[in-house]
């Protein structure tokens, strides 16, 4: 009986497929954009810590203690030689120091703010790998500057141009060099782009005077193993974790997967009224018909259940489009990518790669089509209920 | 003694008072007849055949199917009776549209409980003249073929009773006399109970015994 019952609710959701496909639409879209919306904030969340991590921090960062948390400013009057403890700690690991400070670009009447950055030129690109980078230029081996992309455009200048850097010294006097720019360099995020100016950390720790370098970056083989390696060298100086200086961004993604979890609630009511709709009308046209069956001994269990397994199976259908059209433009996301170009240039200096792709994962798209079924199965109770309290007698009235 | 009705009423609540639709109806109906209620629009015919046939139940009086008392029963024995043991026929036929005339006639037989012998509903149909039909579907046939396979329907299980109200006002006259000869033929040959509501002198030229309603009284029966 039960077979027979999924049957005859099988061939019935057939019988008007236009208007079923109308009011299946919603549920289509509402599975499809959760999987979508879901892959990219998940892309997001990975794209922000993976650029980080390859860009800003490295696995685990090491920081002079006191020394400010905000990347904001970058203070060179609180700085002291690596430890001796901590160099025997770094010996197993890739590692490299970088020294940040405060800096004025000068090109003739022009000046800009920029973050200044002092790399070991041998060094720095086995944490920090730079595949992904389009360079104009070279990168300095001795002396030699290398300028953010947008950073070279609002000032324009150029490989081969000088300009001038000016600083505070860890004394506290001013200090400035006249050095040429060795290279331009996009590396796709925004935080380096417009805002970071790249030297020899030599040369760099000449000029602000500064006694040692402001943070020390370690690469490790897996990402799992940061906490454990920060616990293990923090000390001397604090050690942190990429995750440290992500969370922020990451918090804020917590708040955009609540707002799309709305948006596809708001899209599932208006989805299940669909449904819910669309199976009364098909109840009040087969009121004869559901009638005559009730007369011939079904019972209101029986259709009942005929119309939910009618609603669960258009939510079934519907679902498994949705999840098919949502997988498939995710796929399509997790490996072309979107670009995020335009919100770079509105001069964030916030850390992500401007090539967005998404995550895809097999989780939310099992989960929109059983999420998108549910609905319909819960849209058909009420229809179905109606259905099964229809007096059988109607069957045999004439009017 | 099949159906026996003693001083049956039936009153239906009616804007702010009721209707008696039937009043003090006694009756009594052999394994095997073949009868017609008949009587002018709104006597009681449609009413007193849903009471007969367990569709619904009487206000006062009592109705006995084969010495039980259908007033005592719930509206789920009432249903399992008519599953097993009750055909219908239906005026505008009731098919199920997305099954085939085979599938239709095997749902009587899931509903009243029994196995789906396919050669059982194929015989039938066969036994109602659609032995080319069996795989078509009620919008492929003609409104006398959908009564036929209506008929084949109530007839699968072996019932104590086919109820057919109005059978024929959905058909044309030849249709008509066709079904209703068929129906006939069926209850000489296989002893089914028939009982009809009718204004259709079709079905009144052919049934062997009729009884005359007007204001849910029965004013005679004939013969
Ligand atoms: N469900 C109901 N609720 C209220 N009144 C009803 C109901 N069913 C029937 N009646 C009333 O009961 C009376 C008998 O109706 P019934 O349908 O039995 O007549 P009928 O002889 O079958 O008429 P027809 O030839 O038009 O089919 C009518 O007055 C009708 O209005
Ligand atoms: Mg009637």
């Amino acid at each position: 009986m039960t077979g027979f019952l999924v049957g005859l609710a099988l061939k019935n959701l057939f019988r008007n497929v236009r208007r079923n496909l109308i009011s299946g639409v919603a549920v289509i879209w509402g599975v499809a954009l959760m999987i979508l919306g879901y892959g990219f904030i998940d892309g997001l969340d990975e794209n922000i810590i993976r650029t980080e991590i390859d860009t800003l921090s490295g696995h685990v960062m090491l920081r002079p203690q006191g020394y400010p948390e905000s990347s904001l400013s970058a203070p060179v009057d609180m700085l002291e030689p690596l430890p001796q403890e901590l160099l025997a700690g770094l010996a197993e690991h890739t590692w490299t120091q970088r020294l940040r400070f405060d800096v004025r670009l000068v090109s003739g009447p022009e000046s800009i703010r920029a973050m200044g950055v002092g790399f070991e030129p041998l060094r720095d690109p086995q944490v920090f790998p730079r595949d992904g980078y389009d360079l104009k230029g070279a990168w300095p081996e001795q002396r030699g500057l290398v300028v953010g992309s947008r950073l070279a455009r609002l000032l324009e200048v150029g490989p081969g141009e000088v300009v001038v850097l000016q600083v505070r010294t860890s004394a506290g006097s001013i200090n400035a060099l006249s050095i040429e720019i060795s290279g331009v360099v996009t590396t796709h995020n925004p935080a380096i782009d417009n805002f970071v100016v790249l030297l020899p950390l030599d040369q760099a720790m000449s000029l602000v005077q500064a006694p040692g370098p402001s943070e020390v970056s370690i690469r490790l083989p897996r990402r799992g193993q940061a906490d454990a390696v920060a616990a293990q060298l923090d000390g001397a100086w604090a050690a942190h974790t990429y995750m440290d200086a992500a969370r922020d961004m990451i918090a804020l993604n917590v708040a955009r997967r609540k707002a799309l979890g709305f948006l596809v609630l708001m899209i599932m009511a208006i989805a299940a009224t669909g449904i819910a709709n669309t199976v009364i009308m098909a109840t009040y046209e087969r009121v004869r018909e559901v009638g005559a069956l009730a007369a011939m001994g079904m019972t209101p269990g029986q259709v009942r259940a005929m119309f939910l397994l009618e609603g669960a199976a258009l939510g079934l259908i519907a679902g498994t489009l949705g999840a098919a059209l949502g997988a498939g433009a995710n796929y399509y996301f997790s490996t072309s990518g979107v670009s995020l170009d335009a919100l770079a240039e509105s001069g964030s200096a916030v850390t992500f790669s401007t090539t967005l792709y998404s995550a895809f994962r097999w989780g939310p798209v099992l989960g929109g089509l059983a999420f998108g079924a549910l609905v319909a199965a819960l849209a058909s109770i009420y229809p179905a209920n109606h259905a099964a309290n229809l007096d059988p007698a109607v069957a045999v009235r004439t009017d | 003694m099949l159906l026996k009705l003693d001083r049956v009423g039936k009153r239906y609540p009616m804007g702010g008072g009721h209707v008696d639709a039937l009043k003090d109806v006694s009756l009594e109906i052999q394994a095997g007849e073949f009868l017609a209620f008949a009587g002018p629009s709104g006597s009681g015919k449609t009413t007193l055949l849903n009471l007969v046939g367990c569709l619904d139940t009487p206000s006062s009086g009592s109705i006995q199917l084969d010495g039980q008392d259908l007033g005592r029963m719930s509206r789920g024995q009432l249903g399992q009776l008519r599953a097993a043991r009750i055909g219908f026929v239906f005026q505008s036929f009731n098919l199920i549209p997305v099954l085939s005339a085979l599938e239709n006639v095997e749902v009587a037989l899931r509903l009243g409980g029994l196995p789906a012998d396919l050669d059982r509903c194929e015989q039938a149909l066969v036994d109602v003249g659609l032995k080319e039909q069996l795989h078509k579907r009620p919008n492929q046939m003609s409104g006398g073929q959908q009564q036929r396979v209506a008929i084949a329907r109530a007839l699968v299980k072996q019932p104590a009773l086919v109820i057919a109200d109005e059978p024929t006002a959905n058909l044309d006259s030849h249709n008509g006399e066709a079904v209703l000869d068929l129906m006939r033929a069926l209850n000489e040959d296989k002893g089914a109970t028939f009982l009809f509501s009718t204004h259709d002198s079709i079905v009144l030229d052919r049934v062997r015994r009729t009884v005359w309603l007007r204001d849910g009284v029965v004013q005679k029966i004939e013969p």
